[in-house]
């Protein structure tokens, strides 16, 4: 009974399918320019700010998704029961890192693991201030503006670092 | 009641649920669930990631291949578009051509995995694994102590050591195996004497790694300094310790000075977890192929076999959909 439902239901779609008729080929071609363009960004990230950088990517990457979605996935075409499914997997999926960022990505208070002790210190001797590693509320505020300063500042082998060498030679890349 | 009958007539007979395939239907719950899975990797990754100042991009450091990751989102698009291509081949009942194309698809996904498998070599071979990093210098100075421990073989030594005093003091094996024990208890003593030596040409960096554990500021500048001292300056050309204690002992020629990452651990967790069940998305992936392929020239002889296409198409889609974002995330930005 149920296969019998299901295949009158297959039927059905795959006429409906006739009725859209998409040019894989040249979407294929958008997603294809697109991840170029994802690796163009990425050979640019030195010259552009860091949040237009993000931006740009996820941007991409949305787009890309979009994409499959519609036109892979058949999504464009199909009726109101995707928005049944997909309107509350999507609020579901949500729920983690809305729960989570609160308390590890946009928290007001100071963190006392090792490593934002190393990176606060690192912060204070780039700068030749060593107060300023100290200062709690100056560090909060250091990292709700990571984004902007990280590559400069923290990494202990980032390519701005590399200039740093002779000062500590623990942060030579591997081999 | 005959009036209202007449009056209405229905223009469609009812239908139970949605008007698509049972089996598609449940192809799409299930997708539900894997985006809220992947949604909680990715999710939790960027939280973590923006909590973190100092978080490992360089590609010197982490390894990450650009390159190859680029490489693989092609591949997986380009399958994604062989899908689809099959897919209206099957609608078409141009069975040989879906059989061609599928196979295809079998060969984009080997490579996307065979260059997963040559992304985690690296990673492997310059132990970017999670719990293997040091994050900081005395962290750096402790792993390489523990290197040259074993490069000697004298943690292994000591291992076996250890296992055979406790089977002694449990009386394993009777008479006879305590007997055969204690003899290579002293075997292995002999031998950890003779490593004794090369022991000694570090034993006061050990000592003074060992020292410097307990505080924490200060203990971190003198690891710094440890670290120099032994690995040298290669800019300089300065030689370290370490080359010396090469020259005179062949043994620890392989080991390497291990250099703190930032929050390395915790990236090569997220980077493991994200990619290595993406990985398992795709060997599923084809195997939902190969139920499809596997029939050989009886492709399309059942009329499910579109359905069963299909599904593993819209699989397939979603493996490609997870890949998109992780390629950003975990290799660009």
């Amino acid at each position: 009974m149920s296969d019998e439902h299901g295949n009158n239901h297959g039927n059905g779609h795959d006429s409906e399918h006739e009725h859209h008729a998409v040019n894989y080929t040249a979407i294929f071609g958008v997603l294809c320019v697109c991840t170029v363009l994802s690796i163009c960004f990425d050979l640019l990230k030195e010259s552009m700010p860091k949040a237009a950088l993000i931006v740009l990517i996820l941007g991409v990457a949305v787009c890309k998704a979009t994409f499959v979605l519609l036109y892979f996935m058949h999504i464009k075409f199909e009726t109101a029961w995707k928005y049944v499914l997909l309107a509350p997997t999507a609020v579901l999926a949500c729920a983690l890192p809305f729960a989570l960022a609160p308390d590890i990505a946009f928290h007001y208070y100071n963190v006392l693991v090792p490593q934002g002790l190393i990176a606060a210190a690192e912060h204070g001797a780039d700068h030749g201030d060593a107060g300023h590693a100290s200062d709690a509320h100056a560090k909060d505020e250091h990292a709700a503006k990571h984004d902007d300063h990280k590559d400069a500042h923290h990494e202990p082998h980032g390519k701005t670092e590399k200039a740093h060498k002779d000062k500590t030679p623990a942060e030579k890349p591997h081999k | 009641m005959t009036h209202a009958t007449t009056a209405t007539p229905a223009k469609t007979p009812l239908r139970m649920g949605v008007a698509i395939p049972n089996g598609k239907l449940g192809m799409w719950l299930f997708l539900g669930t894997e985006i809220m899975f992947f949604t909680a990797f990715i999710g939790t990754y960027i939280v973590v990631r923006l909590g973190s100042p100092g978080w490992p991009t360089d590609t010197n450091v982490t390894h990450i291949k650009i390159f190859w990751g680029g490489l693989n989102t092609f591949v997986l698009i380009f399958s994604s578009y062989i899908v689809v291509l099959a897919h209206e081949a099957m609608n078409l009942k141009q069975f040989a051509k879906v059989k061609q194309l599928l196979i295809l698809v079998m060969a984009c996904a080997f490579l996307f995995l065979g260059i997963k498998s040559y992304e985690y070599y690296g990673k492997f071979d310059h132990d970017i694994l999670p719990g293997h990093i040091p994050e900081s210098n005395q962290q750096a100075c402790e792993k390489l102590v523990r290197k040259l421990d074993l490069a000697t073989g004298h943690v292994a030594l000591e291992d076996r050591k250890n296992m055979l005093e406790r089977a002694i003091a449990d009386g394993t094996g009777g008479d006879a195996g305590i007997k055969a024990a204690q003899a290579e208890v002293k075997t292995i003593d002999a031998e950890l004497l003779k490593k004794q030596d090369i022991r000694k040409v570090y034993q006061t960096f050990a000592n003074d790694v060992a020292a410097n554990r307990s505080s924490t500021e200060p203990g971190e500048a003198k690891a710094a300094e440890l670290l120099h001292h032994v690995a040298g300056d290669e800019q300089k050309k300065v030689p370290g310790e370490l080359a010396a204690w090469q020259k005179a002992h062949p043994e620890l020629a392989h080991v390497t000075v291990p250099h703190p990452i930032l929050y390395g651990n915790l990236f090569a967790s997220t980077y493991f977890l994200m990619t290595g069940f993406h990985a398992i998305h795709v060997i599923i992936g084809m195997i939902l192929f190969m139920l499809v392929l596997g029939k050989g020239s009886r492709i399309g002889v059942n009329p499910d076999d579109a359905v069963v296409l299909e599904n593993a198409g819209l699989y397939w889609h979603f493996v490609d959909l997870v890949w998109i974002f992780l390629f950003p995330l975990v290799y660009i930005l």
